[in-house]
């Protein structure tokens, strides 16, 4: 016990991290959702809009690795990989609500947008030609309800809340390992 | 020579391989439990809807319904979840191989870097396979880099 440190405090660096993440998924996920505002319903292949979506995959599982190497930078030490693991749960956990309450900022600040999201996506499956007109009438009355749902009720906005918490939790938990194995290994 | 493997962070790993197995399982969209015209707005494209573009050319299907990622986040989630139930061999048969895992994590980021942005200037064009592929090679490269922390490798003298 003598020889136990006590090592300094992960929540500052877990915050910079959480809001580093919220920040990139709010901005992705608005510059996204403009540009499918603003698309034609039968765009080309591959737009710009499609670039951001890729640079989407995955970004949002960062947090860990940003946290993380902040913690071993800062106060250069050295840390388990469980602690990594539990520097990113919390990363993704924070960065999912501050990301989730930007969204629903941004409704006051434009609040046409969530409706022009749910009109463009309506638009493009109205655009589809490969599938019969009463099963694509089907595909657009669910996919109506469920994006409204998604978008406009209050439990439709906390399952939201909770999913994003889950996966960015775990996603983040692992790349909190990744980042403790290479900024904050012993090896 | 007699090899042993240690287990350590035991409860650490069985957390994350039922979380990786339950995104797998979500990850192949609604097709694995329906064929139903309409299913093209499951739960399961909510659910990753802020971590992959989920562009139908880009993707593959499940009974003829698109996949909740595409074809490179399902090469990562699958190869991820089967080599992480696997990592015990990689560890018996690759101890000592750590600079190894680290070279390998960071070029299968740079490659998989390299196709999106090779792609994109006209340089290639990459197909569904191509990007499976090395979201293979990222998600196992991932495994092999904590590998060491789960499993050691213990030897004794006959």
């Amino acid at each position: 016990m003598e020889n136990e440190q006590v090592q300094p405090s992960y929540w500052s660096s877990v915050l910079i991290g959480a809001l580093f993440t919220a920040f990139v998924i709010f901005i992705i996920s608005l510059v996204s959702g403009y540009m499918t505002i603003g698309a034609e319903p039968t765009g080309s292949m591959f737009t710009p809009g499609q670039f951001i979506g890729i640079l989407a995959c995955l970004i949002g599982a960062f947090g860990g690795i940003v946290s993380t190497r902040q913690y071993a930078k800062t106060y250069d030490i050295t840390f388990t990989i469980g602690q990594g693991a539990l520097i990113g749960l919390f990363t993704g956990l924070i960065a999912a609500v501050i990301s989730t309450v930007l969204a629903q900022l941004w409704q006051f600040v434009d609040p046409a947008y969530v409706q022009g999201i749910i009109d463009s996506s309506i638009a493009n499956l109205e655009a589809m030609s490969n599938i019969p007109d009463d099963q694509k009438q089907t595909i657009i009355e669910s996919t109506s309800e469920k994006l409204n749902s998604q978008f406009k009720s209050a439990s439709g906005i906390l399952i939201g809340a909770a999913i994003s918490m889950a996966l960015f939790g775990f996603l983040n938990a692992i790349t909190g390992m990744i980042g403790a194995k290479i900024f904050a290994s012993e090896d | 020579m007699i090899k042993e493997l240690r287990f350590e962070n035991r409860f650490l790993f069985f957390v994350i391989a039922i979380g990786a197995f339950l995104l797998c399982i979500i990850a192949l969209g609604p097709g694995l439990f329906t064929s139903e015209v309409g299913a093209n707005s499951g739960w399961q494209y909510l659910v990753f809807k802020d971590v992959c573009h989920q562009e139908t050319a880009r993707s593959y299907s499940f009974n003829n319904i698109q996949m909740a990622v595409c074809a490179r986040c399902l090469g990562i989630y699958s190869s991820f979840f089967i080599s992480w139930i696997v990592m015990p061999l990689f560890t018996y048969f690759g101890s000592g191989q750590k600079k190894m895992f680290k070279r390998l994590f960071s070029a299968s980021i740079v490659l998989n870097l390299l196709d999106v942005l090779g792609n994109l200037f006209g340089f290639w064009t990459n197909t569904c396979s191509s990007r499976l592929f090395l979201g293979i090679l990222l998600g196992t490269s991932i495994t092999l880099l904590l590998s060491t922390e789960f499993f050691k490798q213990l030897n004794y003298e006959n």
